[in-house]
């Protein structure tokens, strides 16, 4: 079955009827309203529900409706302001108006007492409700011409369809089709329209079309490869580079290739005389535990700052239990008792034992200090270490069960995070008045301003301090020995001393050309 | 000197002259070094951890040990093998609990002892700096400590204001609070410069240490060839 789309409410319609049967009910109604005398010759107000009251004026909408209906040369018009054809309705009118009840005729929908005339004179209410309803209506007379048009216009499609769906008219389409006596759904809802159709086009300006045409030419050139502008190969900053580079290997190389008579080491360094001290009151073969927590990059910094202080303690028979919490500690340790730099020869297992690596970072490092032989059973060679077949620990760590059994605690290390991390987990036994364990660090010179602060609070959770060179230098004067620190401390003295010139030099060019260059000008304008 | 000595020493060697080629700029040679490191490295660590820490600790005491190591040692083989499901998207949220755990420990170690190692320990020694009791009972020399401690005392102050943004009033014109903020924040200048020349000197130390050390070894392998021919 073909179907149009209503031209007044967009629904869709059978072909044979150019309007659906809602529009047709309400133009009926319109037409009826207007030409009963009733209506359309009194001078009172007829909205939808006081229809029927005398009192009240007629609305604006429904003159103008009028005036346009009865006006032949004008179309009509509905009152979504549609234009009606005059002639159409004349021809389809009659018809229509047999089949379908008039709100005139059949008006329960605006209101079921008081729409219909008939159904009103005739009774079918009961008085006391028509009383009711005529007080109520002739009290809001006033009230009412006072009301805004425009939203009694909007709810006429509203009560059109009321009308439309009363009590006894027949639905023809959809699944109730046949049916009588629906209610109508919400209009929203139930409204049915066609979409209508929009253009694809934008609608833009020519300045805008510009700017389009704009941004798309920079994206395009975005993705295109352009050659880059060639520099050249040997920039001021290559030439500043060489020329430091050079000034301070000539240093290093004329320190270390034509050695002179050596440099005197720094006379005292606080840190390095403690250590020095501590060292002294140790009992003969004392328990020392050796943490190496350092990279290879460091190495001969680390070296000749530990070497003159592990040269005094196994001078005063020392015995080491070597531990890291860095995988390349391990083999930096052995490294270190084994490439001959320094004056005694350790045996491993006997003097000294490498428990190695300890996993888990601070948790690992507390599980360590909680207990030692539960941690690292086992040393870096596989040898059970706590236990052995004898049923005995092994000589190193003979009457160690605890970490505050140790006479000393050695740190190396070179990062600050790992240096902060002992001091943290180690500070509680270290500062507690029972135990004689002391906690020295040998470091980096870079990690100086770090571990500084914990050697000069009190009380003193880090008991001794020897950083970098210097301080390996000012303990290798303090136990009278010069050996690894002193291949160093030539070059050293002269490459600082360079260095400082350097910034030095560099500061005032930076400074003073420029100054000098802007007064000579000053005078060549003047002149 | 050994073949093993020799052969090391050379490889050194080369590899010391491919890093100081950075001079030149950025260039290949620098970057097998730099690549080469990072590969020996890593595979030197996981090599130590595989033999000093996964066998000995994880599956010796299952294979070797009694009945209740075999059953604790089965705890971190499973938590273990939890965490490696977290390669998998799908199963990733099974490794969920053993990092929560690692997590957790972790954080409460560093935690517990960031506030009982440094920062409870470092508020008392500052309040100590100027007690005279305490300084007598560590120290002999009184007046210096005393002078360290007021100096460390105003640098401390002098940063703190330094650092002090917020704003005290909305008024266009600043207060006498205000002005004495910025007055102080300025003493606080000088110290934080002297604290970053500080870093600077000792990076400086620490890189020029190494520098020597590279050149000593350079010398030292060039004498022992000469040694070696003559």
């Amino acid at each position: 079955m073909d179907e149009i789309n209503c031209p007044l409410c967009g629904k869709p319609n059978p072909v044979e009827n150019k309007y659906c049967e809602y529009c047709l009910g309400y133009l009926e109604n319109e037409e009826s309203s207007i030409k009963d005398p009733e209506f359309s010759d009194s001078d009172e107000n007829q909205d939808g529900l006081g229809g029927h009251s005398s009192e009240v004026e007629k609305p604006e909408w429904l003159s103008s409706q009028e005036g346009s209906i009865s006006s032949e040369s004008e179309p009509a018009q509905d009152d979504l302001g549609l234009a009606l054809p005059a002639a159409d309705t004349s021809d389809w009118m009659p018809g229509s108006s047999k089949e379908e009840p008039s709100m005139q005729d059949e008006d329960p929908a605006v209101s079921p007492f008081v729409g219909g005339g008939e159904g009103t004179e005739s009774g079918e209410i009961p008085s006391w409700l028509n009383d009711a309803l005529v007080e109520e209506s002739s009290s809001e007379g006033d009230d009412i011409e006072d009301t805004p048009e425009i939203p009694r216009e909007q709810d006429q499609p509203d009560e059109q369809e009321k009308i439309q769906k009363t009590p006894g008219s027949l639905e023809s389409a959809g699944p109730l089709a046949g049916l009588t006596g629906l209610l109508s759904a919400e209009p929203g809802v139930a409204r049915i329209r066609k979409p209508g159709a929009y253009s694809t086009k934008v609608r833009i300006s020519e300045n805008q079309q510009e700017h389009v045409e704009l941004l798309q030419g920079l994206l395009e050139d975005e993705g295109q490869p352009k050659p880059l502008p060639r520099k050249s190969p040997i920039s001021q900053q290559h030439i500043l580079r060489w020329g430091i580079a050079i000034v301070l290997l000539l240093a290093i190389f004329w320190s270390i290739l034509l050695p002179n008579e050596q440099s005197a080491f720094p006379v005292y360094d606080e840190g390095s005389a403690e250590l020095n001290r501590l060292v002294n009151q140790l009992p003969e073969e004392a328990k020392i535990l050796v943490g190496f927590d350092y990279e290879p990059g460091l190495v001969d910094e680390l070296d000749s700052a530990a070497a003159p202080v592990f040269n005094h303690l196994m001078n005063q028979g020392a015995v080491f239990t070597l531990i890291s919490t860095s995988p390349n500690g391990p083999v930096l340790a052995e490294r270190f008792f084994q490439a001959g730099k320094l004056e005694y020869e350790y045996i491993s297992g006997l003097e000294y034992i490498n428990l190695g690596y300890i996993p888990g970072g601070a948790a690992g490092l507390i599980s360590f200090i909680e207990n030692p032989s539960g941690t690292t059973p086992y040393s870096i060679d596989g040898v059970a270490v706590w236990e052995t077949e004898t049923g005995e620990p092994i000589p190193p760590v003979i009457g160690i069960e605890l970490i505050s059994d140790y006479e000393m605690i050695v740190l190396l290390v070179d990062d600050p995070d790992l240096a902060r991390i002992w001091i943290e987990q180690l500070s509680p036994i270290i500062t507690n008045p029972q135990t004689l364990t002391s906690l020295v660090l040998i470091t980096s010179a870079q990690l100086e301003p770090v571990v500084r602060p914990y050697y000069e609070s009190l009380p003193q959770p880090v008991n001794g301090l020897v950083v970098g060179l210097r301080g390996g230098a000012s303990y290798s004067r303090l136990i009278g020995g010069d050996q690894l620190p002193g291949k160093f401390w030539d070059a050293f003295g002269m490459g600082t001393f360079v260095a400082a010139l350097l910034i030095l030099v560099g500061g005032l060019g930076y400074y003073v050309v420029p100054e000098l260059s802007r007064t000579v000008r000053g005078e060549e304008k003047v002149d | 000197m050994g073949w093993a000595d020799w052969i090391g020493a050379l490889f050194g060697f080369v590899l010391t002259l491919l890093v100081f080629s950075y001079l030149i700029g950025d260039n290949p040679l620098f970057r097998i070094t730099l690549h080469l490191f990072i590969g020996v490295s890593a595979g030197f660590a996981a090599t130590v951890v595989i033999y000093n820490v996964i066998f000995p600790r994880m599956f010796a005491p299952l294979l070797s040990g009694q009945g209740s190591e075999q059953i604790l040692a089965l705890v971190p083989i499973i938590l273990s093998g939890l965490l490696v499901t977290k390669i998998s998207p799908r199963f990733a949220f099974l490794g969920n609990f053993p990092m929560a755990y690692i997590v957790g420990v972790s954080a409460a170690a560093a935690i517990g002892g960031a506030v009982l190692g440094t920062l409870i320990p470092q508020t008392l020694a500052s309040m100590n700096l100027l007690d005279v009791q305490a300084i007598q009972a560590f120290d002999a020399q009184l007046g210096l400590r005393m002078v360290n401690g007021i100096i460390i005392l105003i640098g401390t102050l002098t940063t703190l204001a330094y650092f002090q943004f917020s704003s005290l009033s909305n008024l266009t014109e600043k207060t006498q609070l205000q002005t004495w903020i910025e007055a102080l924040g300025q003493i606080g200048q000088v110290f934080v410069a002297i604290t970053f020349g500080f870093l600077f000197a000792g990076v400086f130390n620490a890189a020029l240490t190494a520098l020597i050390g590279r050149v000593v070894f350079v010398v030292d392998f060039f004498k022992s060839i000469i040694d070696l021919v003559i």
